[in-house]
């Protein structure tokens, strides 16, 4: 089945109602959750195991306060409250990647409980949104507020759990490592015990974008306070989604799917407005939407049948024997608070509020710490200048830097040649006018290619702008002067010329003179 | 003796704990759970007014904690040591259709 309508289209009609499953792996901690061994990605297999992780009769299990600190400080990070007494609970299930036979979890009470994230959903994501919020007649969303440039979306959070990863399991014989068709699986253990943080939200999630854009804030938020790498490549930072729709206006919901393989913030969404398409053709020629666990499949754009959930599934969830239940001190829980650093969202209205920024380029800049830390160090060396160089700082760094850092993958900033001090160095050039904000782009470029200072490079290269008015007058009477019949047309109404004045000044100029300055004098001059 | 266990749920029991029964083995199982069930009898005719239910078998521990210190574990080759067949520094198992959890 191909889905035929835009999710657009669906969406006036269907409301999607969208709750996020997030697991990330606490990848910063040393060890395991229950036992001393080495957490680390990519080594060779089994080779960080012990009687604990592999289940071997008698072993007991004893948790690791860092993991316990990690789970606290994401709750707080995320506006739960935190549970002084809840315990761990065995899941049992039978799968060759868990040789306990159970997963360690929680049950109805976890360390976080009932928090929440406020989304700010805006520019091209408020589309999806937005627009159809005009056409669904007499349905004001209730946990959204209406912004200047979109809206924002308050978004519950269930819980933040404790549990154990599994280990990792490679099919051989099928296709492509897939288990359809396979006749053997190799099992690595080293996984198996890694802790995990499992993040639920409520459902109140509406479009894909949306649930691209608290993914996107979550995954923010933990490597801010340094929990996890948060990659979703390498799989430290899992995502399931539940989708169900109804008719506009309904109150009831519909029967849902879950879907998994979204392993990319462009898949989150393209799984979810995928599946949300399909749900709406099947409903609409009559059909009946089961509820079970597909899978995403981005090269196919479509989900396919993982799983049919005839009863629910039964895991005989009760305490673990094995583990003291908890009963956290308020001591353990301040002293947990006292490492919660300036989250991003609190760092972007400080940049907005200390230098005078949008609040959308505050936000921009804050989306990757290393950016923000940039911009931070920028502002120290800018001392009195910080107020007016703030923004083409943050230009600077929202345009051209992005662009370098998203064209050449895997580079960060730290490893350019680009330092705060050049960067300074830059705008002021520009801020003085002696370069053009074109001949900017071609230092930003310079700089990063030859390791030189701004300076150094608009000297060699003799591209100083000419801001001379005595220059710039001879040129501008010069290029009037082999014009006359434009100039008429100017004075009689088509005022768009000045464009094309001030390309024949430039053009003269060899690129090198001041626009402002031309700009000035043609307006002079034609008046 | 009271029915606590219907033929019904001796017959999912046996299926979540993957045990496969005859339905005379169903039969049987089922007069000897309930069996079983009911020499716990004693335990409701205890008097338990005013005793505090016990929410978990360790008594008063609790915050049970250890530093995130690595202890060196199994090589690769005790690790593997029990495994009936291995192949690349991994447990060979055969083919499991489905999955696991829901991790």
């Amino acid at each position: 089945m191909s889905a035929v309508r835009s999710l657009e289209e669906v969406l006036v009609d269907w409301e999607a109602v969208i709750g996020l499953e997030i697991h990330a792996e606490l990848t910063t901690l040393e060890t395991k959750m229950f036992c001393n061994c080495k957490l680390e990605f990519g080594a060779d297999p089994n080779t960080h195991t012990c009687p604990v992780c592999l289940g071997l009769p008698g072993a007991l299990p004893v948790p690791n306060r860092a993991a316990i600190e990690s789970i606290v400080l994401a709750g707080l990070a995320t506006n739960c409250d935190i549970e002084k007494r809840s315990m761990f609970y065995r899941k049992n299930y039978m799968y060759p990647d868990m040789p306990k036979n159970f997963q360690t979890t929680q049950g109805p009470v976890a360390f976080c409980m009932r928090g929440h994230l406020d989304l700010d959903v805006d520019g091209p994501a408020a589309k999806e949104r937005y627009q159809l919020d005009k056409l669904a007649v007499g349905e004001e969303r209730e946990n959204i507020i209406r912004t200047d440039s979109g809206y924002k979306a308050h978004v519950g959070i269930t819980r933040i759990h404790m549990e154990e990863d599994a280990g990792k399991m490679v099919h051989l014989g099928g296709g492509e490592g897939r288990i359809a068709g396979a006749t053997h699986s190799l099992v690595d253990y080293n996984r198996a015990g890694t802790p995990l943080i499992e993040l639920v939200t409520e459902p109140d999630l509406r479009t894909p974008e949306e649930a691209r854009l608290f993914m996107q804030k979550l995954r923010q938020i933990y490597l801010a306070i340094g929990i996890s790498d948060c990659s979703m490549e390498e799989g430290s930072l899992r995502c399931d989604g539940n989708v169900s729709l109804r008719r506009r206006g309904a109150k009831e919901f519909g029967t849902k799917t879950e879907l998994k393989n979204m392993n990319s913030f462009k898949n989150l969404h393209d799984g979810l407005a995928y599946e949300i398409c399909r749900q709406a053709e099947v409903l609409e020629e009559g059909g009946q939407i089961y509820q079970e666990t597909r899978h995403w499949d981005p090269t196919q754009k479509r989900t396919i049948v993982m799983r049919v959930k005839e009863t629910a599934d039964d895991y005989r969830l009760f305490p673990e024997p094995d583990l003291a239940p908890y009963d956290l001190s308020d001591e353990f829980i301040e002293s947990v608070r006292a490492k919660l650093p300036e989250l991003p969202e609190q760092k972007a209205l400080r940049f907005a509020q200390d230098f005078a920024l949008s609040a959308y380029d505050a936000r921009h800049l804050v989306e990757h710490r290393e950016t923000a830390a940039f911009f931070e160090k920028c502002m120290q060396l800018a001392g009195a200048d910080a107020a007016t160089l703030s923004k083409p700082i943050a230009n600077l760094i929202i345009n051209d830097v992005t662009a370098y850092l998203n064209a050449n993958e895997g580079v960060v900033l730290a490893d350019t040649q680009f330092t705060p001090a050049r960067a300074i160095e830059l705008v002021r050039l520009l801020a003085d006018d002696t370069i053009s904000s074109k001949q900017a782009k071609e230092v930003f470029s310079a700089v990063m290619e030859e390791g030189l200072d701004p300076a150094a490079i608009v000297e060699a290269r003799g591209m100083k702008q000419v801001s001379d008015t005595g220059a710039i007058e001879a040129v501008v009477d010069g290029v009037l002067a082999a014009n006359p019949d434009k100039v008429e047309q100017y004075k009689g109404g088509k005022t768009g010329l000045i464009g094309f004045f001030v390309g024949q000044c430039m053009k003269e100029m060899k690129g090198q003179g001041n626009p402002k300055v031309i700009n000035e004098l043609l307006a002079k001059k034609l008046s | 003796m009271t029915e606590h266990l219907s033929e019904h749920d001796v017959r999912d029991i046996a299926e979540y704990v993957r045990i496969g029964l005859t339905d005379d083995e169903v039969e049987q199982m089922t007069v000897d759970l309930n069996a079983i069930i009911d020499s716990l009898r004693p335990i409701t005719e205890y008097e338990l007014d005013g005793v505090e239910p016990t929410f978990h078998p360790i008594g008063t521990l609790s915050n049970v904690m250890r530093d995130d210190m690595v202890v060196p574990g199994f090589s690769q080759e005790v690790a593997l040591e029990n495994a009936s067949k291995t192949q690349d520094g991994s447990f060979l198992i055969p083919s499991i259709l489905g999955e696991g959890g829901d991790r």
